[in-house]
């Protein structure tokens, strides 16, 4: 491990990559503080550019992405009360109240500050828990490894959409998409119709653009913001963006709180940015000697949510890069990254491929700095990108989801594969269809399939074999437990309601 | 259109394409080939059938209407897709760098950008910006036409 750390260290001080980190930062920080966009929408959009780079580079870059567009989320929410993302809504609860009294300037540096330093917590979890985790995982065979893909669909599912059943039909949906093409076992064609293209299945890089990117850009078309005057928002943020030390005083317990919540929520696969900053904020308002005074300007308010999300950021790579199971949707996109290098989570991330990961969880420290910098310099600058209208943003992603989409394979029908796809998000989202699972599928599916087949086969005689293997065991009871929960919570919170009238 | 009706027509649309699916899966020549897809099509007809009933039942007494926001403009959406896909598939006709410089002007111009200096600068700064940052600084292909 410690070979790997200084491996690590030494590969992402090039300047080839610390630059690519740096842009990663700025790119992610500007999408985050778009409202509409998001992570997801970040890391996808950039995913096929980094197909050209070497693997560490463009992990670093799609991670600084990731945390970029947790922390971006917290400038539009402060200033204009529109969260830049769901991790940020949490943010905007303190943070606007803070604007509106003129103290934009000192809530935008707490939360740059706090989302320094909950993701640098994050980050260095991450590095110290996901090594061992990942020479557990080398006790996985077939049964188990079949066993983890479908609870990582599972999750996803449980976690994605508001109704299990529409969860359950994406996955399913994605899982027949995910056969199309050659039969892993057999060498079979499946559902290819003698079209060629078809012959490798569906390209995942074009469904991950189309669904997430390009069908956001069509979401955006049309919605006329009401755009803030530049200039209030300049009158708005006065003073320094530094916090004061008398600042920190009071919200360095909340921090420190907030860090760990953000983090354990993280490697809890399932729970996400979002769920990190309610409950980060929750915490933080427990613990306050003034909990009168959240909701109405409270810089521990900021700090909670924003420690809580970008500490969710290192947490959630921990069950991917160590299990193959995302912590949440981005992180789900960002398996797709991992992917398209010839990176396979688990084992071998550790030991074959171990300069590349070590390379990446160092990054997340580098990131989390470049955010800080930015942060505090250009925070302002970020704010005006964010009234940036519908009309110039909707065509830039569509072109470059193109060319991203288009330059893996060369191929000009990935650029209509992404198109379809695009269809299929933007009318799933309308019907507030989950689109991740299909994502997950697509990448699971055929991982499940195949170590299906190898079961069976090694166990053919005696199926019922793998029943009495634990870790098999454990993951049924969890696939079953992340998809019942939601139908316990939802039928506990009817039964509040209930109680109430 | 009701939540309701869209949610219906997707269902129906993806039982649909479970049945052909399904009925496609006696063509394989292994068996073997079947067993995954078969049950994926199964859950996905069950479910889908399930969601048709549930939405019936659940909005039997009540209509949820699909929120009309103001600042959504449908008929926009609906022709900026179609541009897109007029602009997907000229690429490979003029070129990338062509046809994205004829839709990102066609587009901003028809979802209100009239200033026309202003559409011409970003249209044209943008190209330039893609051609440098793909071309020049990453190396990405980049579909050829009649032009770049």
């Amino acid at each position: 491990m410690f070979i790997g750390i200084i491996d690590g260290i030494i590969n992402v001080f090039n300047i080839y990559t610390i630059f690519f980190i740096l842009i990663g930062t700025i790119i992610g920080i500007i999408i985050g503080a778009i409202p509409g966009l998001g992570s997801c929408v970040g890391i996808a959009l950039l995913l096929p550019v980094t197909f050209f780079m070497d693997p560490a580079t463009g992990l670093c870059m799609l991670g600084a992405i990731y945390g970029g567009t947790v922390y971006g989320g917290s400038i539009s929410a402060i200033l204009l009360c529109t969260p830049g993302t769901s991790a940020s809504v949490a943010t905007s609860w303190d943070g606007y109240p803070m604007t509106e009294k003129g103290l934009g300037g000192e809530a935008l540096g707490i939360a740059t500050f706090s989302s320094y330093l909950g993701g640098t917590f994050g980050s260095l979890c991450l590095l110290l828990i996901a090594p061992p985790l990942a020479a557990f995982a080398i006790k996985f065979g077939p049964p188990e490894r079949f066993m983890l893909a479908i609870f990582g669909l599972s999750v996803i599912i449980s976690v994605s959409s508001k109704s299990l059943l529409k969860g359950l039909i994406a996955g399913s949906f994605g899982l027949f998409l995910s056969s199309i093409g050659l039969d892993p076992i057999t060498g079979n064609l499946r559902f290819t119709f003698n079209i060629l293209y078809l012959y490798e299945g569906i390209p995942l890089v074009p469904a991950l653009v189309g669904l997430f990117s390009v069908s956001q850009a069509f979401d955006i078309i049309g919605q006329e913001k009401k755009q803030t005057a530049l200039g209030n928002i300049q009158k708005k943020i006065k003073g320094s963006v530094i916090p004061t030390l008398e600042d920190f005083k009071k919200i360095k317990n909340t921090i420190i709180h907030s860090s760990v919540i953000g983090t354990i929520i993280g490697i809890i696969p399932g729970a996400g940015t979002s769920i990190g900053a309610f409950v980060g904020y929750s915490e933080a308002k427990r613990i306050s000697k003034n909990p009168e005074d959240f909701g109405k300007g409270s810089i521990e308010g900021v700090a909670g949510a924003e420690a809580a999300n970008n500490a969710v950021v290192g947490g959630s790579l921990v069950p991917l890069l160590t299990l193959g199971i995302p912590g949440n949707a981005a992180s789900a996109v960002f398996l797709g990254g991992l992917l398209i290098h010839g990176l396979i989570p688990g084992p071998d991330l550790f030991t074959k491929h171990a300069t590349i990961t070590y390379t990446l969880m160092i990054s997340l420290l580098v990131a989390n700095f470049a955010m800080l910098i930015f942060g505090i310099v250009w925070a302002k600058t970020f704010a005006k990108v964010a009234n940036v209208t519908s009309n110039i943003l909707a065509p830039l992603i569509i072109v470059f989801s193109s060319i991203g989409s288009y330059s893996i394979r060369g191929n000009i029908f990935d650029i209509f594969i992404m198109f379809i796809f695009s269809l299929l998000g933007y009318f799933m989202k309308k019907t507030d269809f989950p689109r991740a699972p299909i994502l997950l599928a697509l990448i699971l599916g055929p991982i499940a399939e195949r170590e299906l087949i190898r079961t069976i086969v090694i166990f053919g005689g005696n199926i019922f074999g793998i029943f009495i293997r634990p870790i098999f065991v454990v993951l049924i009871l969890l696939t079953i437990l992340s998809l019942t929960y939601p139908l316990f919570i939802q039928k506990s919170k009817i039964g509040n309601i209930k109680q109430k009238h | 259109m009701t939540k309701k009706a869209y949610e219906i027509v997707f269902s129906i649309f993806l039982i649909i394409i479970g049945i052909f699916a399904y009925i496609e899966t006696y063509s394989f020549r292994f068996i073997q080939s079947s067993i995954f897809p078969r049950i994926s099509l199964i859950l996905l007809f069950l479910l889908s059938l399930t969601l048709i009933l549930e939405t019936i039942a659940i909005s039997k007494n009540k209509t949820k209407y699909v929120k009309k926001d103001r600042n959504i403009n449908n008929a926009k959406k609906t022709l900026s897709i179609f541009i897109t896909l007029a602009y997907i598939s000229i690429i490979s006709f003029l070129g990338f760098y062509t046809a994205t410089f004829l839709y990102v002007t066609s587009l901003m111009f028809y979802l209100g950008v009239k200033n026309i200096k202003k559409l011409f600068f970003i249209s044209i700064m943008f190209v330039l910006f893609a051609y440098i940052v793909f071309k020049i600084i990453l190396g990405l292909p980049t579909p050829y036409g009649i032009f770049i």
